[in-house]
């Protein structure tokens, strides 16, 4: 069923599209500033973006900080929502369940479809990110004529090497993957609860919003350590000395937690739905 | 079809109610953690207020490194040259701290993207700042300066608040766990006349008198309007390696400057000297030999009052003329900015002065009328 599952999400032409558009974005930012020259003041702007100027290799993450926010959730919320009532509007579901293959199964597989699909599309604008780093920002051949990143400086000041970067990288992508469960979760819920995938889409992305706002919001504080996007940008912790690795490990404990509620809420109310389509 | 179980139910809508109960549990489960957590009993610790108190005071050396919170509502404008003070007391500040001993520390401000570390070594700091990717050197002690973050963590704040209020009375209060940690509470209530605060409530180890909690409660507030305290902390001596500050590199700029800089650059404002009392109180030096800032009162009702030089005296007072409420002071101008607990004057009249500290608005109204030279 997994496999079926992957088959399909690499088949379709929309999530390479999909990806392409998620590299896009940080593409579009370096163009504007290698030609410019102009980084965002220290503390504006989306994080490393004004360190990025002399640190190419630290472009990657830069890159995260960029498609994190919007477009990375509304793609995973997009075909999170997708996954059951896409099907069921599209009249598949009845078919699917009739082969026969068991709801819990089918919801387990989509889920790990959606995390294939979050790794694929952050690997992806790593590597291009890396390279647009290196080519638009610092590039420089060594004493041995081999081309070398340029050093790259941590937010506590203390070089970063190629290595420590390295992990570092991993890490993020591990801990941005995380981050989109939740999303997933309360997208793939609202898919088993409604037939329209632009309606569970938009109910994910609507709570999405909320807690956005709510983050920003002093008087929400007794909630805010609960709320769905409170950790998401705990990843740049990566990248101080020594790692802070507090609020990294409260949003992956939050993450598994709105996983397993939702997913369960959404096997209670998926096991016994009517597909009438 | 659907099998009937009676009284018109379904097999099937049993088996979803039972699913959605199992759901529900694990809802309630996983909410009631963090509750159960926060409310556990917390033992009496058997520390009297009074030696709780003097274990703070004798706790400057003690090691510890955790991560600590400070949050302050007093709503301050951001004034030219002091926005980075104002936003101290009047938004949330995270912090890592490091302490190995006490010349021998390092406090991170922590923001989304950004960090700046103050490295204290004996008798030099550093300070790095990864927005302006520069490391500076500050050589000696310096005798004057604005308040800092790392004024802010729980230990240095509790101990500077505490030897101001030396005289005032201490209460108990009821312990309570901070940062994992069962801790012994005491609440000082200022005795000085003329001040803001209503009380200042303190948690701390009751074994090592370590700070990890302070509330500053403003009179009439119903709320502390600031909060200090750790989210996690270890007595535990930090990593040598921890405290070392970085080391410059290319792409890094670094700045070297000394305490001797700073007396000359202070020696330029010499014109500036505060009166020798206001309201009715003397001035004593900030720093002995440095009459530039004047410190007056007591206890927690001290105020501080600063000469500006001219151009950077005409931005602070017309920034807080837009914010605050003009008094009326004969032989120049005078606004007050109310901000509950902390307030801050700002009088221009043959010289442009700005005053604050834990003082109420008649003090500081007297204070005017003094450094305007007239009467209200």
């Amino acid at each position: 069923m997994i496999g079926v599952e992957l088959a399909k999400l690499f088949r379709r032409p929309r999530t390479y599209v999909i990806a392409a558009l998620l590299c896009a974005l940080p593409f579009i930012v370096a163009v504007f500033l290698a030609t410019t020259r102009i980084p965002p003041p220290p503390g504006q702007g989306g994080a490393f973006l004004s360190a990025v100027l002399s640190n190419g290799a630290l472009y990657p993450a830069a890159a995260m900080a960029l498609v994190l926010p919007v477009l990375l959730p509304v793609s995973v919320a997009v075909l999170a929502g997708d996954a059951v009532a896409g099907e069921a509007s599209a009249g598949t579901l009845r078919y699917l369940l009739i082969r026969p293959v068991g709801r819990t199964r089918l919801l387990v597989a989509k889920l790990v479809s959606l995390v294939v699909f979050v790794l694929f599309a952050i690997a992806t604008v790593l590597v291009t990110s890396y390279l647009t780093g290196l080519l638009l920002f610092g590039a420089e051949p060594d004493s041995t004529g081999v081309t070398l990143p340029a050093d790259v400086t941590s937010l506590s000041g203390v070089t970063i090497t190629p290595a420590g970067l390295a992990w570092r990288l991993l890490a993020t992508v591990a801990y941005i993957t995380v981050s989109m469960l939740g999303v997933a979760a309360i997208a793939l819920f609202l898919s088993t609860v409604t037939d329209s995938a632009l309606g569970a889409a938009m109910g994910a992305l609507a709570a999405l919003v909320v807690s956005q706002v709510l983050v920003t919001l002093d008087a929400a504080a007794a909630v805010r350590p609960y709320l769905p996007t409170r950790y998401w940008l705990a990843w740049i912790d990566f990248f101080r000395e020594p790692v802070l690795w507090r609020d990294i490990e409260r949003g992956a404990a939050l993450q598994l937690v709105y996983l397993v509620v939702l997913l369960g809420a959404a096997w209670a109310n998926f096991m016994t739905k009517d597909v009438t389509n | 079809m659907r099998q009937l179980t009676g009284a018109g139910r379904t097999v099937v809508a049993g088996q979803a109610r039972r699913r959605c109960s199992v759901v529900l549990a694990v809802v309630v489960v996983l909410g009631a953690v963090p509750v159960l957590l926060a409310h556990r009993p917390v033992p009496a610790t058997g520390i009297t207020p009074a030696a709780l108190r003097d274990r703070i005071a004798a706790s400057a050396g003690q090691v510890h490194q955790g991560y600590a919170q400070s949050a302050g509502a007093l709503g301050l404008p951001a004034l030219p040259n002091l926005e980075q003070v104002t936003a101290l007391v009047s938004g949330t500040t995270e912090m890592r701290v490091w302490r190995g001993a006490r010349d021998r520390w390092r406090v991170d401000v922590l923001g989304p993207g950004t960090e700046q570390g103050l490295y204290q070594l004996p008798g030099e700091q550093y300070l790095w700042d990864y927005g302006e990717s520069r490391l500076t050197r500050i050589v000696g002690e310096q005798p004057l300066r604005l308040p800092r973050a790392a004024d802010l963590t729980p230990p240095e704040l509790v101990r500077r608040l505490l030897s101001l209020a030396a005289g005032d009375r201490v209460e108990p209060l009821p312990g309570k766990r901070v940062a994992g940690v069962v801790a012994a509470g005491l609440r000082v209530v200022p005795v000085a006349p003329g001040t803001t605060v209503a009380h200042i409530d303190v948690w701390a180890d009751p074994d090592s008198g370590l700070p990890l909690q302070a509330e500053i409660t403003a009179r009439g507030a119903r709320r502390p309007v600031f909060v200090t305290r750790f989210l996690e902390v270890s007595l535990t001596a930090p990593a040598a390696a921890v405290l070392d500050p970085p080391v410059p590199g290319p792409g890094i700029g670094a700045a070297t400057t000394s305490a001797a800089d700073v007396l000359a650059a202070l020696d330029r404002w010499d014109s500036l000297t505060p009166p020798d009392s206001l309201a009715g109180y003397p001035r004593q030096d900030s720093v002995d030999g440095v009459p530039v800032v004047g410190v007056y009162g007591t206890g927690l009702a001290r105020f501080v009052a600063l000469g500006l030089p001219g151009r950077l005296g005409d931005d602070v007072f017309g920034n807080a003329a837009r914010w605050g409420r003009r008094l009326t002071v004969s032989g120049g101008e005078a606004v007050l900015i109310t901000a509950g607990l902390l307030n801050v004057l700002a009088v221009r009249a043959e010289r442009t002065y700005l005053v604050t500290g834990f003082v109420d608005a008649p003090l500081l109204e007297r204070v005017a009328a003094d450094l305007a030279g007239g009467t209200a």
